[in-house]
């Protein structure tokens, strides 16, 4: 206790502490290496007072002095203990962004663009960099006040005038662009491409390499990131931008700066379009290897786990070597980035490597049709999503596979409540995306799908009500999905496909049901659209329960027609057991004809 | 210029010519009273049979009346009703009609409690679901001039209809006080099933399987199509009767059509249909055409006999000739097409209709059902029952598919011609 004492000095309020802090920037010229430690000592007392009192401090200190060059040494201290606490890694970094903030804002009111241009525009510069990284409020509004100081910034900083912070205040704009939030994004990854290669104009790799290979690398982030222009060729530019920057980043010279434009490299390669598929993954998987000889769990544990997680997604879609090892190799990575990212530490990205783990769990179940991996597939992902943000991509994408595992091991043990709990998965999955989202069509057709399985397997095991309500529901879903897809699409096979499908599925239920009017209208709807997409199984099984229906109630020539084209299609596609049960129809058809007959007469 | 008393007098002077008082035919029977329903009420003397013959066992009975839209469920039900209360004063017989969102359950019990205007026990059910009556109005009244001042106010709002916790239970308890009244039982007729989406129906019936089988005789009327046949077997038990009402055979809806008249004619009561008194103002030949064009439809004749009839008074007709009839025809279809209020793709399911006569799930292909923006068969019936239902088209009794027929209109002609 003593010893703590003695070590800390306590401050008497915030404004005695500001005072003694902005002191301590004054007595050490700013230089951080002396500056961070005494700050570390006074953690505790950094509190939101200090940002309150900020501005009252500030003011006091202007009043105290009398001459304009007085008060431009006091504004510089501002920009100064600004700098300082902005890169402060220490304490609540959302606190020291908005301590930064206040006072370059403070120092502006002195530091006028007519007065010092210069010091304005380095003012402005720095300011954007502290909006960029602000925690506190709308992320999307930061950006675009990080932009607005950056774009004032540069009224100064001109490329003939002051070329290099022209070329800085342009890369930092770069970034600003490439994480915009507002307006167009194509248009900004555009614009952010643009300011790296103004930048580029300026940072040569012969005289400034260092700054060159870092613009390098970000060209080589907004080129992965493009939307317009051709993807493939896109990312070749992106791959030759981290090619360039490895040519500075070498590993022995700057380690860490090389890992990370290894990883980059790595992730390119996986999404490369052009080249070999095969070839272009080992090249991937390469990439995170050497990242790793930097990034050990060790130094650079967070470094490591990202790496981890990558490594592993490269295994899994990997095509060379055995298909069994590689999954097996992306569980074991996914498994070490879990040692870093847990779930108390680090609950998104456990989330996160948790789906990727029940991803491969599901491959490898399918490679070595181990049942027990698909059930621990299915652990995992209701894991993650125990934990994943409500709405975030990842929760639902897994939302969308736990629908897809449980699915599958549906088909394996065919346990309806399976079906039941994907389809809650998917409906789930679907509220969430947004309608402009890529994956949504293919989510969109899954709930009906589901809806159709679960829906006929209920009406077999005597839960019709439900079943067939079910049923019902998926064919309004497509019917409304094909309405719109046909409106925005020259082709309407593919969804009708699904259509013929859930009709054929309801005349079966009414079937079941002995509710033979409806039973006959559906499997007829079923039939029309099995032929016009010369689906010959779907035509020769509607076939076949219009005739069983036709024949039931009496309309034996009817029903021995389509009953004997259901056999000749059977017999084609080599379906011994259907042209069996279609033949004793056709013989118990015939009989009851002959007995009707005979009674007649 | 006439005053609206004249125009008034010269309607009624009109209908006069034709030796009429009023004009017979409504849309629905449920507005006629019972009296009117007993001298109108024709036919389906085989069906009347079957259901009074499950009244001569004391054992209570489910009886489910099915049939097309129009075909007269509601006004078979009605006359069974009035029939019993003649009949058997110790039955007590209620009927509503369902209401929406309501279960089976509820809805029993709201025309039991409504038959028993002086139970205060029912009574204070209805008034718990907000469905003022005379009996609680009179209660509130007392209230009011006593010491509870905020009794009167709670009737004059138009509370949504809550339905009770256990309306299963509640039924139980107000059938066992009915019986103290009514020691044969209560029969408790709900009309309308068909009016409500089919897959709801089936829900309905799902849930009400316990109040269905319990201390009160039920009879429903629905659409065939509205529930699964699983339903209607004797294997679930839920009904012991089911009547599918046919179209009435043309010397029924002949005899209809005499009942019709005479019971508001002026000064004849010939009901000999061998007699061509017995049809006036109609000749007999124009009697037989509006009976062939109503194709035994209880509704549809109701629909053309009133428009019929409406524009001869109009033309000041004494008789309603060919001419008379074929005007009072086209009136009739222009009326149907402009109540129903076609949408674009009902229209055009129309005019297909029209032109090729008929649809069927059996033949149709999908080209046309392409043209009429769908894509199978299932997803236009719908459409054509709305047709069905303003007696735009009909469906044919036809068991190996699903046809249906456009009842064929005259053709229409301007009011400039008709003029």
């Amino acid at each position: 206790m003593v010893q703590a004492e003695e070590q800390q000095p306590a401050a008497e309020t915030p404004e005695v502490l500001l005072k003694q802090m902005l002191g301590q920037v004054e007595q050490y010229g700013g230089d951080a290496q002396a500056i961070y430690p005494q700050w570390q000592k006074l953690l505790e007392q950094m509190t939101e007072a200090l940002l309150a009192v900020l501005p009252g401090v500030a003011e006091e200190r202007m009043a105290q002095v009398a001459t304009q060059q007085q008060q431009d040494a006091m504004a510089w201290l501002l920009v100064r203990f600004a700098t300082l606490m902005d890169e402060f890694p220490l304490g609540k970094i959302a606190l020291n962004k908005e301590l930064a903030i206040a006072a370059y804002e403070k120092a502006l009111e002195v530091i006028t663009q007519a007065a010092d241009p210069e010091g304005w525009a380095l003012i402005q510069n720095n300011l954007g960099n502290t909006y960029s990284f602000r925690i506190r409020g709308d992320r999307a509004e930061n950006i675009e006040q990080a932009i607005a100081a950056y774009q004032n910034a540069l009224l100064v900083y001109t490329q003939s005038a002051l070329p290099q912070d022209w070329a800085m205040t342009q890369n930092n704009l770069g970034e600003a662009l490439r994480q915009r939030i507002r307006g167009d994004r194509a248009e900004n990854i555009e614009l952010a491409i643009a300011a790296y290669q103004n930048t580029l104009l300026v940072r040569t790799q012969s005289a400034l390499p260092q700054k060159w290979a870092m613009t390098q690398m970000n060209l080589g982030i907004a080129y992965s990131d493009r939307i317009r222009g051709d993807r493939a060729e896109n990312i070749e530019l992106a791959i030759a931008a981290y090619q360039n920057a490895l040519q500075v980043r070498t590993q022995s010279a700057l380690p860490q700066k090389w890992s990370m434009t290894q990883m980059n490299l790595g992730i390119a390669y996986r999404n490369r379009i052009r080249g070999d598929r095969a070839e272009n993954i080992e090249l991937a998987i390469v990439a995170y290897q050497n990242a790793l000889l930097v990034y050990t769990q060790s130094a650079l544990p967070q470094d490591w786990a990202m790496t981890q997680m990558n490594l592993g997604a490269a295994y899994q879609n990997r095509i060379r070597g055995d298909r069994a090892e590689n999954i097996e190799l992306a569980i074991a990575a996914y498994q070490n980035a879990l040692l870093v990212y847990t779930q108390s530490t680090w609950p998104q990205q456990w989330a996160m490597t948790q789906g990727n783990l029940a991803g491969a769990l599901v491959d490898l179940s399918a490679q070595t049709e181990d049942p027990s991996k698909l059930d621990e597939a299915i652990d995992c992902y209701e894991a993650a999503l125990a934990v994943a943000t409500h709405r975030s991509y990842y929760s639902i994408n897994d939302h969308y596979s736990l629908g897809s595992a449980l699915a599958q091991r549906y088909e394996q043990q065919q346990n309806p409540e399976d079906l039941r709990r994907a389809l809650t998965a998917y409906r789930t999955a679907l509220d969430a995306i947004s309608p402009e989202h890529y994956n949504r069509d293919r989510y969109a057709q899954m709930l009906p799908q589901t809806q159709t399985l679960l829906g006929s397997r209920l009406v077999r095991d005597g839960q019709w009500q439900e079943g067939l309500g079910l049923l019902l529901k998926s064919l309004e879903q497509l019917r409304n999905r094909d309405q719109s897809s046909n409106q925005t699409q020259a082709s309407s096979q593919a969804p009708t496909s699904a259509q013929a499908t859930t009709l054929y599925e309801i005349g079966r239920a009414y079937e079941i049901l002995s509710d033979w009017p409806n039973a006959r209208l559906y499997y007829r709807d079923a039939l029309r659209l099995f032929e016009d997409q010369a689906d010959d199984l779907g035509t020769a099984r509607s076939r076949s329960g219009l005739g069983s229906i036709l024949v039931s109630q009496g309309f034996f020539d009817k029903g021995i027609h389509h009953l004997t084209a259901a056999q000749e299609t059977f017999t084609q596609l080599d379906l011994g057991e259907e042209v069996d049960k279609v033949n004793k129809l056709i013989q118990a058809a015939q009989a009851a004809k002959t007995h009707q007959l005979a009674q007649k007469i | 210029m006439a005053t609206a008393d004249d125009i008034f007098d010269q309607s009624f002077n009109n209908l006069e010519r034709l030796g009429l008082r009023a004009i017979p035919f409504t849309a629905s029977p449920t507005n006629q009273s019972s009296e009117t329903l007993q001298q109108v009420f024709t036919g389906r003397e085989k069906d009347l049979r079957q259901v009074f013959n499950q009244f001569t066992s004391r054992e209570r009975r489910r009886i489910l009346v099915s049939g097309r839209i129009g075909i007269g469920k509601s006004a078979f039900l009605l006359e069974v009703l009035g029939v019993l209360d003649r009949k058997l004063p110790d039955l007590l017989t209620t009927y509503i009609s369902l209401p929406n969102e309501l279960d089976l359950a509820t809805t029993a019990l709201i025309a039991v409690a409504k038959a028993l205007p002086n139970d205060d026990w029912a009574q204070q059910q209805l008034y718990r679901m907000g469905i003022p009556t005379s009996k609680v109005l009179k209660a509130r009244s007392a209230e009011v001039s006593g010491s509870m001042g905020i009794g009167g106010k709670l009737g004059e709002q138009d509370l949504p209809i809550t339905a009770p916790e256990y309306p299963a239970i509640s039924l139980d308890t107000l059938l066992e006080r009915a019986r103290e009244k009514y020691p044969r039982g209560v029969v408790i007729a709900i009309d309308d099933l068909d009016k409500q989406n089919p897959s709801r129906v089936r829900q309905l019936m799902h849930d009400a399987q316990g109040t269905l089988k319990g201390q009160a005789w039920y009879l429903l009327t629905g659409h065939p199509l509205g529930m699964t046949a699983d339903m209607l077997t004797s294997e679930r038990g839920l009904f012991d009767l089911q009547l599918p009402l046919e179209e009435l055979d043309p010397p029924t809806t002949y005899q209809m059509l005499i009942n019709y008249l005479n019971s508001v004619r002026i000064n004849n009561d010939c009901a000999d249909p061998a007699d061509p008194r017995a049809v006036l103002p109609f000749t007999p030949e124009t009697a037989r055409r509006l009976c062939e064009e109503s194709r035994g439809k209880p509704r549809l004749f109701n629909r053309l006999g009133n428009a019929v009839l409406a524009k001869a008074a109009d033309l000041r007709a004494k008789t309603i000739t060919p001419d008379v009839l074929e005007l009072g025809l086209q009136a009739s279809a222009r009326t149907r097409i402009q109540e129903a209020a076609l949408g674009f793709q009902e229209e055009r399911l129309r005019q297909m209709l029209q032109e090729r006569g008929s649809l069927s799930d059996e033949d149709i292909t999908l080209d046309e059902l392409r043209q009429l923006g769908f894509s199978s068969f299932s997803e236009v019936m719908p459409l054509l029952e709305k047709l069905e239902n303003f007696d735009l088209a009909y469906q044919l009794p036809q068991e190996d598919a699903t046809t249906f027929e456009a009842l064929v209109l005259p053709p229409l002609e301007d009011e400039a011609s008709e003029a």
